[in-house]
Parts: C-alpha cells; sequence; structure tokens
C-alpha cells in the first residue's frame, strides 16, 4: 500500500471490517445481457441518423461562417 | 480502535488481500465511516460534509467550462441583458434532473456508464454510445485548450509553454495521484470558477435591468424566434449545461468515490451545490458581457480574444485578468474532468483495472487512450492559425446533438428493476427527461432548418 501517510490510523483490522460491513468484499450482482427491442433499436438509428444529419449541417454552418 | 475492528479478529484481517484500488477506496470509506460516527458538533459535521462533496461539484463547474465561458459571453454580448439570464435557471434545473440519474445508477449498481450500457446491452451499443463520447470529448478539449492557449496571453506566457504544462499537470495528476487526492486538487481548481461571481457583482451592472429579465423585460429577439442565430445560442446554452461526458464522468467518479445507497443523499447535496454554483457563474458571465459588450459587433462569433480585450477596455486591466484567469481555469477543469471520463469510460469498455487508484503500470489500457485524446486536442491547439470564435459554439452543440441518445440509454437503465429495485425513475422524472430530449431535438431541428433553410423560419 502507498499512501502510508495518509492512512496511518487505519489498521488491517478496520479496513477488513469496513469491507466487510459494506459489502465491498462481495463483487457487484452481475449484469445479465439483455436485447434491444425493435422500437428501441429503430430508435438509436434513428438517432444515428439525426447525429449525421446534424453533424453535416454544424458543419455547413461552421464553414459558412468561418468562411465568412 | 474503534468498533468495527471488533468484528474481526487481527489475523483474519491480515489474510484478506485487496487490489490496489480497492484498498485506496476503503482507506477512503474509512474516513467518511469516522466523521459519521464522529460526534454531531458543527465542525465534524462541516468535515463530513466536505469529505462527501466531489463528483457534483466537479461535474458542474466542469460543465461551465473554457468553451462555456465564452459561450456565455457570446450570450450576453449578442443580447444583453435577455431571457437568457433568466434560463440559466431552468438549465440548472434540467442539468440536476439529469445528473442526479447518475448518481443512483452507480452508487447502487457501483459500475460506471460505459460499463452498464457495455454490459447490459452488449459492445455494439456500448461503442455506439463510446464512439459519440470520445468524438465530443476531443472536441470539447480543443475548446477547453483554447482557453488555456487564450488566457497565458493575457500573462505573458507563450503557449507553446502553458499548453504543455497544463497537460502534464492534467495527465500528472490523473496518472500519479489516489482518487482522494486528485479529487481534493480538482476541486481546489474547480473553486477558482467562482471568480466571476465577484467580478460581475464588483463591475457595477445595471441591476434594475436584470431584475427585469425575470418579468419578460428585454425578451424580445432581434433576429426573431426562429433566426439561426437565437437557435444556435439556445442549443449551445443547453450544451453547455448538459453534455454527455458529463453522464459518463459523474457515475464512474460516484464508483471510483466508493458512494453508496446510502450516500445518495449526500451526493445530491453535493451535485445541487455544483448546479448553484454553475447557474451563478453563467450568470454573471452573462451579466458582465450583456453590460459591456453589449455593442461590439459579430457578438456570436465573438472568440476568447475579443472577449478579454472587450473586458480590459470596458472595465479596465485588473477586471480582465480576473476574466483571464476564470477562463484558464475553466479550461483546466474541464480537461481534468472530461480526461477522467474517458478514461474511465474506455477502461469500462475494455473491462481492464479502471481506477484513479491504480498505478499507470497495472493498468496502461485505462490510462492510455485518455492521455491520447487530451494530447490530440493539445497538438491542435498549439498549431500556429487555429480557428476560434465560432468553433466554440459548434462544439457546445455538437454535444446537444449527442445528448439524446446518451440520455436514452441512461433512461433505459434507471427504469430497468432488475438493476435499480426501489432506485429506479419515478413516471414524472420520466417525463420530464423524454421532455429533456425532445427539447434537445426540437432545438437543433430548427437550427438546422435555418442553417439550411434561412428563410424557411
Amino acid at each position: 500500500m502507498n499512501n502510508h501517510d495518509r492512512f496511518v490510523t487505519d489498521t488491517a483490522a478496520d479496513i477488513a471490517a469496513i469491507a466487510r460491513t459494506e459489502g465491498w468484499l462481495v463483487p457487484p450482482a452481475p449484469i445479465g445481457r439483455i436485447a434491444l427491442r425493435p422500437w428501441q433499436q429503430a430508435v438509436f438509428w434513428g438517432l444515428r441518423i439525426y447525429i449525421g444529419i446534424m453533424l453535416v449541417i454544424m458543419g455547413l454552418g461552421f464553414f459558412h461562417v468561418a468562411g465568412g | 480502535m474503534s468498533a468495527e475492528t471488533d468484528i474481526l479478529a487481527p489475523a483474519e484481517a491480515d489474510r484478506i488481500t485487496y487490489t490496489e484500488e480497492l484498498e485506496a477506496r476503503l482507506h477512503d470509506r474509512l474516513r467518511i465511516q469516522r466523521l459519521r460516527s464522529a460526534p454531531r458538533g458543527l465542525a465534524n459535521r462541516l468535515a463530513l460534509g466536505l469529505a462527501l462533496i466531489g463528483p457534483g461539484l466537479l461535474v458542474m463547474l466542469g460543465d461551465n467550462d473554457a468553451g462555456g465561458v465564452i459561450t456565455y459571453a457570446q450570450t450576453g454580448a449578442t443580447y444583453g441583458f435577455s431571457l437568457f439570464i433568466p434560463l440559466m435557471i431552468p438549465l440548472g434545473f434540467i442539468a440536476y434532473l439529469v445528473q442526479e440519474m447518475t448518481i443512483r445508477l452507480g452508487a447502487v449498481t457501483r459500475r460506471g456508464h460505459a460499463e452498464m450500457i457495455w454490459k447490459r446491452y452488449g459492445a455494439f451499443w456500448g461503442a455506439f454510445s463510446l464512439i459519440d463520447l470520445v468524438v465530443a470529448n476531443i472536441l470539447t478539449l480543443m475548446t477547453e485548450f483554447i482557453g488555456i492557449r487564450v488566457a497565458s496571453a493575457i500573462f505573458h506566457i507563450p503557449y507553446l509553454v502553458t499548453i504543455p504544462l497544463a497537460f502534464a499537470f492534467i495527465v500528472g495528476i490523473l496518472v500519479f495521484l489516489k482518487y482522494y487526492t486528485w479529487e481534493r486538487i480538482s476541486l481546489f481548481v474547480a473553486a477558482f470558477n467562482l471568480v466571476f461571481v465577484p467580478l460581475a457583482l464588483f463591475s457595477h451592472p445595471d441591476w434594475g435591468a436584470i431584475g427585469r429579465t425575470f418579468t419578460g423585460s428585454g425578451w424580445a429577439l432581434p433576429g426573431g424566434l426562429f433566426s439561426a442565430g437565437f437557435l444556435i445560442l439556445v442549443s449551445a446554452n443547453i450544451g453547455t449545461t448538459i453534455a454527455p461526458w458529463q453522464l459518463f464522468f459523474q457515475q464512474s467518479c460516484v464508483v471510483d468515490k466508493g458512494l453508496l445507497p446510502r450516500d445518495i443523499a449526500a451526493s445530491r447535496r453535493d451535485l445541487m451545490l455544483g448546479v448553484i454554483g454553475m447557474v451563478a457563474v453563467a450568470i454573471s458571465i452573462i451579466v458582465i458581457s450583456g453590460q459591456y459588450l453589449h455593442d461590439l459587433p459579430n457578438a456570436a462569433s465573438l472568440g476568447d480574444h475579443s472577449v478579454l480585450a472587450g473586458i480590459g477596455s470596458r472595465l479596465g486591466h485588473g477586471a480582465m485578468v480576473i476574466f483571464a484567469l476564470g477562463l484558464l481555469e475553466a479550461g483546466m477543469i474541464a480537461s481534468i474532468v472530461i480526461t477522467a471520463s474517458t478514461a474511465w469510460a474506455i477502461g469500462e469498455a475494455l473491462d481492464v483495472p479502471r481506477s484513479v487508484n491504480i498505478s499507470p503500470r497495472r493498468s496502461l489500457y485505462f490510462y492510455a487512450p485518455a492521455i491520447l485524446g487530451t494530447a490530440i486536442a493539445a497538438g491542435v491547439l498549439m498549431l500556429p492559425h487555429v480557428p476560434v470564435g465560432f468553433l466554440n459554439l459548434t462544439v457546445q452543440v455538437i454535444a446537444t446533438v449527442f445528448m439524446p441518445a446518451a440520455m436514452l440509454f441512461l433512461l433505459m437503465l434507471l427504469n430497468d428493476r432488475e438493476l435499480l429495485g426501489e432506485h429506479v425513475n419515478s413516471p414524472i422524472r420520466n417525463v420530464l427527461s423524454v421532455g429533456v430530449m425532445v427539447m434537445l431535438i426540437v432545438c437543433n431541428g430548427l437550427y438546422g432548418i435555418a442553417t439550411v433553410f434561412p428563410h424557411a423560419l
């Protein structure tokens, strides 16, 4: 452990105790994979198209102003 | 030494081994636990409050970045004391609404935002959101280095010196410090964001005119409601308030700080404090520029140089130096938090050890991509002739373009009862969040139409 100066009052027992009481020794619950529903996929693809179009427009706006 | 040590025998405690990042986090948690169990005096309560602040303040003050400072200045210069002053308050509520969700998601799942998307919806959709984030982050970092570059000129220091120094500082504190020290230093830097507030207070603005903006005075728009100039400023101001990096940053920051469901209330207070700071700074800058830069030509395209020169000529050299200090700080704090957000997000996506508590030799893949992204932005700004001014507005608006997709992932996760249990979103939060997404799309859509078909609206 590196930061001895900061943690001089922390004993191994203190650390072990808080690790147990706050559940740090137990790994977080696994996250199962779920598939996006068709309507969700449609919305995300729609947003992707929206991003693409907006980026082109932002580029046009930028170069229009930057070009005077 | 304390009650908790009674739970385990010393020999048993010694046998437990921890990863580097977990051990540092446990020390941080122990500090908070001791403050919680200490007598409830004013000093202890203050110390506990200070120990629990961090992610919320950093995300909201980091949100007032160099690009944001210039956007607010352009807004004030273009419209003076207008509806943009009262508008900052609902924008603050929107920021709170959005960011609060990341607190619950991080504290309950103990996982970062990119990890949640990656693991819940798969690599394809994870990459989908990660690419948006990294692109937006690099662009935003460029605006931060613009601010640093311009501010350094005021202090007569060549940008070829300040930009590498800033880069070394941003990367150095991320790579070599533990989370707690990194957070405290970042908070110290963030505090300088507030210099704009006294600057506004002492600049003798027309308080009567400012007050009247809250009753509808000055809301008339010279170019009309649907002018491209107005719509881009609306989108840019929203973009300075909520941006994809903020979602990724705050959730991962909550996780790396080790905050748990019992800390959600304190984290909300931390966030609210940050929102108040963000709104106060934003209004201060609009007030300063509305009072003193309103009659400048091409106000909507003012670059950092023009803003500082305008402040200097109207308010004096001292005010210009303070504004430059604020601009420098805004660029620094935003670069610090955006670099961290990239590191956490890519670390989570690659499923490598990911924590500011990790030494660089243990997790090169956590630090390297973020350092590279920040180096690209810094490198571009070391080129001699970089077009600024409108670039700031463009980058702010690009952030809002990416935001609806990022928010949709957030909303889906926040409605996942299997992940969040009782902490899922309430229906009203969902309605408000969808409303924000629709507002973003409509604002940007109108701007797009006004740009492509200038006479259509």
